[in-house]
């Protein structure tokens, strides 16, 4: 009992630690609050359903990342079939408020390659390091720095001087 | 972490995302989902073990049709060879001595019954030896005198098939009805007076009751004596006593309508194993 209890409290705070900024991060990277949102606490779930397993890993919020990356992938595959069966009926896309300038950025970071989008939400957004975001990607840190760089210009090169000097 | 450290790009992506949710209902919701995933759980693992369980049951009460089957106690085959146990309690004797008599029948005539009459020497020296090879002493040269309660009176009955012959010991009774073999098709309905020993005595007492379509009747068995204690017809029938010479059979028929229902009929015999037999077939 004592140690559900414990496992309960770790798992609480480690939703307390990093829900928030898992949230944002792929917020930033699949440009929808309530996917990722959704995404992060399906991962939760089934990290507290089998908690006593992931309690053992090396990195149980690495675990619960992926798991939610992977949902957020699933989910916005599912919404890119429903907005294909709109757009074959002819229905107008929900639009979306946000700040003209936010709405800018997301715009820019929509065009980016998915790896790129999650690469720089993850390392900006989550605070990642380049070891950390290849090992939650599953890729080397040499594509992940590469990731990096291309999003990174590419931003830039977008949003010229009023980002620099924002 | 140098090469890609931009604060202006760290600011405006993180500004993209939000203030993020908050956190005391995001937890609140998780505790909900989780609580809700867990009865999902539960209820799949309780649908599971009732399936198997009735998967289960249904399997153990199912009996394939072929399990049902008949089978000859030997295997089948003409040349079955019977040998049942009988163990005589003579009542009229002094002595508690009881003799193992084998009465075999053999198909073919080549069985261990000693159908020639052979008397085994060992068991007339030795009175209460309960050795079910014992035939009856007829012809023998070197046998002792036999004890007083080995009455080796031999009764040979030729069976029906017509080579097996029987070895009975006869008792201080003559019966009036013989024992004797019941075919070995099996009739219709069947009633047999349970025996609960192994070793079968020849002068048991023992009474059977049987009904059939047209009537009930109850006869009574008594050192091998078959003898008929009532007999009733239904209504609308008639019942007829025809007492054979080895068996008891009362034939019912339908009075009112000769034409319409079955002619019913009780028999009753004496077994292998010297117990009632009563068998009731309808024509």
């Amino acid at each position: 009992m004592m140690n559900d209890i414990r496992m309960v409290d770790d798992l609480e705070s480690l939703f307390r630690a990093h829900h928030g900024r898992l949230v944002r991060a792929l917020t930033v990277a699949c440009g929808n609050e309530q996917i990722a949102a959704d995404a992060v606490q399906v991962a939760f779930v089934k990290a507290h359903l089998k908690w006593r397993s992931i309690m053992s890993y090396d990195d149980p919020v690495g675990w619960i990342r992926r798991v939610a990356i992977n949902n957020m992938r699933d989910e916005h595959r599912r919404e890119s079939r429903k907005q294909r069966v709109v757009d074959r009926l002819g229905a107008e896309p929900e639009a979306q408020a946000q700040a003209p300038q936010l709405d800018e950025v997301a715009a820019m970071l929509a065009g980016l390659p998915r790896q790129q989008r999650l690469s720089l939400a993850l390392f900006y957004v989550d605070g990642l390091s380049v070891a950390e975001t290849a090992a939650t990607l599953g890729i080397s840190e040499g594509a992940v720095k590469f990731h990096l760089h291309q999003g990174r210009s590419t931003l830039r090169g977008q949003l010229g001087e009023g980002v620099h000097h924002e | 972490m140098n090469d890609f450290d931009d604060s202006v790009l760290r600011d405006q992506l993180q500004r993209l995302g939000g203030h993020g949710p908050d956190e005391a209902g995001a937890y609140l919701a998780l505790q909900q989902r989780v609580g809700v995933a867990k009865r999902r759980r539960a209820a799949a693992v309780v649908g599971g073990l009732g399936v198997t369980l009735m998967i289960g049951f249904a399997a153990a009460a199912y009996q394939p049709p072929s399990s049902s089957r008949l089978v000859p106690a030997n295997g089948g085959g003409n040349d079955a060879v019977v040998t049942l146990p009988t163990t005589v309690d003579n009542a009229d004797t002094t002595s508690s001595s009881t003799v193992i008599s084998t009465p075999t029948i053999n198909g073919n005539g080549n069985g261990n019954g000693n159908g020639n009459g052979n008397t085994n020497s060992d068991n007339a020296n030795n009175p209460g030896n309960s050795n079910p090879s014992t035939s009856a002493p007829q012809t023998g040269t070197d046998s002792t005198t036999p004890s007083p309660i080995d009455v080796p009176a031999t009764t040979a009955h030729t069976v029906p098939h017509g080579h097996a012959t029987t070895s009975a010991p006869a008792t201080t009774t003559a019966p009036t009805v013989p024992a004797t073999t019941t075919p070995p098709t099996v009739p219709a309905t069947t009633s047999t007076v349970p025996s609960t020993s192994s070793s079968v005595p020849t002068n048991f007492i023992e009474d059977a009751s049987a009904s059939s379509t047209g009537g009930t009747a109850t006869v009574h068995l008594q050192n091998g004596v078959l003898s008929l204690v009532s007999y009733s017809a239904y209504a609308g029938h008639g019942c007829v006593v025809d007492p054979p010479s080895n068996r008891i059979r009362i034939t019912c028929r339908p009075t009112l309508f000769n034409t319409l229902g079955n002619t019913s009929h009780l028999d009753f015999s004496i077994g292998l194993d010297g117990h009632l037999v009563a068998v009731s077939t309808e024509t």
